[in-house]
């Protein structure tokens, strides 16, 4: 599989440079200089920007909740072992950024990694799952032993959906607010499930960073391309930080990945992606083809 | 050490005879007969014996495992060993026996546990977790929480974590009837308290709400919620009230490992101690504590 892409990757390299320029902006601190322009080549693990949030991450992230619920994903069913080396090999190959969720159980693992990982070197992302009622104040205290940190960077409300969530979930949000004051969190969002609720988040000063569905079909996305795409420009040019998820259309859209990233990459409003890596294989042809697309 | 708990054994067991039969009625579904059984036809306790827990309904061996050496944020000796290392020691206490695992919100120690259940099956063992009030969450959300990190349907136990104070069953109403309301639906088998003083030991005697504690108890009084002369008769009076009772502190938390042996027997001899748990950080430590107490009892 990594071979086929390999022969087909310095062709499109070839073929993709001609448009590379118009994104160049977006290029953050880990850019290497393009031997030849003098311009730098973005690169899958660059630490970019996530809008004017003032937090950086690569990239790429590390998604661990594929077929997420009860505080399990396929990546927690993996067991430590494996998905620890796979956080470890992530990290190694230039991706810092995790992200996660209450939902997912994934913390304890990432915690694991953390004793080999440097904090300080990650970006770490979690989600509140704000239905499960849990009394607000007690909430990111308890994600913070769970990873062993002193403080998380982006904090989420998971999958918001409703038009009035937003009203809905004021004592989850205050409470973040509060944590961003005391910088325990560095920054606060949503991760979204409706176009409505994207369109909601894209309104609210209170959002710093949203996570939203994309990929080029339309597919497990709120609507089609066409409709989530001029949101999502609104929110990058408001400021916000803007994720990517599903670029792989929850597995449905894997015969096209490079299609797919090269398509988020070339939107130019999407600073990072998630994906939710199962197999180290999965990390080296991501990072392959996300440097292909670039 | 296998084998040498194999042939000191013998000897021990030969030794200990003439007292065991004293406390011979405490063994439970799974003590097995001696080799030599024929001719006493009395079975030997052992460690891994399954005992009933008070009247919980409950069995438990009656060594368990600690998982919350200097437990505290979600973390403890334990976890800090790594999940290779913590749960290859959960693996190698089930392989050589031991039934009951004792957790805690406190100690983070849930999710090893569920990853140690990939590989033992869950109805081999009573799993024991306590929650940790003072942080505050409401109590509709804990214990599914914990069901969710252990990756189970049913907790076998679970105790209201370090109470101090006399009235905690006036102060805890809303966590003790959330329990006891799991209770009723068996998403939670039995429900009780983990003691750290004495007055809220005895108040533990006289409610009917607690099936199960966990006490301080060695034989110096070590880290304990008082002189043994005055915590056993409060033991013995919730053993006789038919409420589990659970020993922590064994080794004094550290402070009597030299005696190890000595407390080991005071505890098991005590005969109102069901079962006890001991912080292991090495595969050592279970080897050493199922061979002081197989010569204890």
């Amino acid at each position: 599989m990594a071979e086929r892409y390999g022969s087909d990757g310095l062709n499109r390299r070839q073929f993709l440079r001609g448009t590379a320029g118009a994104t160049l902006s977006l290029g953050g601190l880990g850019c290497v200089a393009a031997a030849e322009g003098g311009a730098a080549k973005r690169t899958p693990t660059d630490l970019v920007p996530l809008g004017k949030t003032g937090v950086t991450a690569s990239r790429l992230a590390f998604g661990t909740g594929t077929r997420g619920g009860r505080r399990q994903s396929n990546q927690t069913r993996l067991g430590f072992a494996k998905l620890v080396s796979m956080l470890r090999h992530a990290f190694d190959s230039g991706i810092s950024f995790f992200d996660m969720a209450d939902l997912y159980g994934s913390h304890v693992y990432v915690r694991e990694a953390l004793r080999f990982i440097p904090r300080e070197k990650t970006t770490l992302l979690t989600k509140v799952w704000w239905r499960f009622g849990e009394t607000p104040k007690t909430i990111v205290e308890r994600f913070c032993h769970e990873l062993g940190t002193d403080y998380i960077d982006v904090v989420l409300l998971h999958c918001v959906r409703k038009p009035d969530w937003f009203e809905k979930s004021a004592a989850y949000r205050d409470m973040l607010s509060e944590l961003k004051e005391k910088k325990v969190v560095r920054a606060v969002g949503t991760s979204c499930h409706s176009l409505e609720a994207l369109k909601i988040s894209a309104r609210s000063p209170w959002v710093d960073v949203v996570l939203a569905r994309i990929n080029p079909k339309g597919v497990k996305m709120d609507a089609p391309p066409e409709k989530v795409v001029p949101v999502l420009e609104q929110m990058h040019k408001s400021g916000k930080g803007v994720l990517g998820m599903k670029i792989f259309g929850e597995g449905d859209l894997v015969d096209m990945r490079a299609e797919s990233l090269r398509y988020v990459f070339g939107l130019g409003c999407v600073d990072a992606i998630t994906i939710g890596f199962e197999a180290p294989e999965h990390i080296d042809d991501t990072l392959k083809l996300t440097a292909q697309a670039l | 050490m296998t084998d040498q708990r194999g042939s000191d054994g013998l000897n021990r067991r030969q030794f200990l005879r003439g007292t065991a039969g004293a406390a011979l009625a405490l063994s439970g579904p799974g003590a097995a007969s001696l080799a030599d059984g024929a001719q006493a036809s009395a079975a030997k306790r052992t460690p891994t014996d399954l005992v009933p827990l008070g009247k919980t309904g409950l069995t438990v061996s009656r060594l368990g495992f600690g998982t919350g050496m200097k437990g505290w944020n979600r973390q403890s000796n334990q976890t800090k060993l790594g999940f290779a290392k913590f749960i290859a020691l959960l693996r190698h206490a089930f392989d050589s026996g031991v039934r009951l695992f004792d957790m805690a919100d406190l100690y983070g120690a849930h999710v090893y546990v569920r990853e140690a259940l990939r590989s033992i099956p869950r109805e081999k063992v009573t799993l024991q977790t306590k929650i940790w009030w003072r942080w505050g969450e409401s109590p509709k959300t804990i214990v599914e929480r914990f069901r969710h990190e252990l990756g189970t349907d049913y907790i076998d136990i679970v105790l209201l974590h370090c109470m101090t104070k006399p009235d905690w069953d006036k102060e805890l109403t809303a966590y003790m009837d959330m329990l006891s309301e799991l209770k009723a639906k068996k998403i939670v088998r039995a429900i009780g308290i983990s003691c750290h003083a004495l007055p809220a030991l005895r108040t533990a005697a006289k409610s009917p709400w607690v099936d199960t504690v966990l006490a301080r108890i060695n034989h110096k009084g070590t880290k304990m919620d008082g002189p043994p002369e005055k915590v056993v008769p409060v033991i013995r009076q919730l053993h006789e009230a038919g409420k589990g009772v659970v020993g922590m502190k064994i080794y004094g938390e550290g402070k009597l490992v030299d005696e190890r042996a000595e407390s080991l027997r005071y505890v098991l001899g005590l005969s109102c101690v069901d079962a006890m748990v001991i912080g292991f950080e090495a595969p050592e430590h279970i080897d050493d504590a199922l061979k002081l107490a197989a010569r204890a009892l």
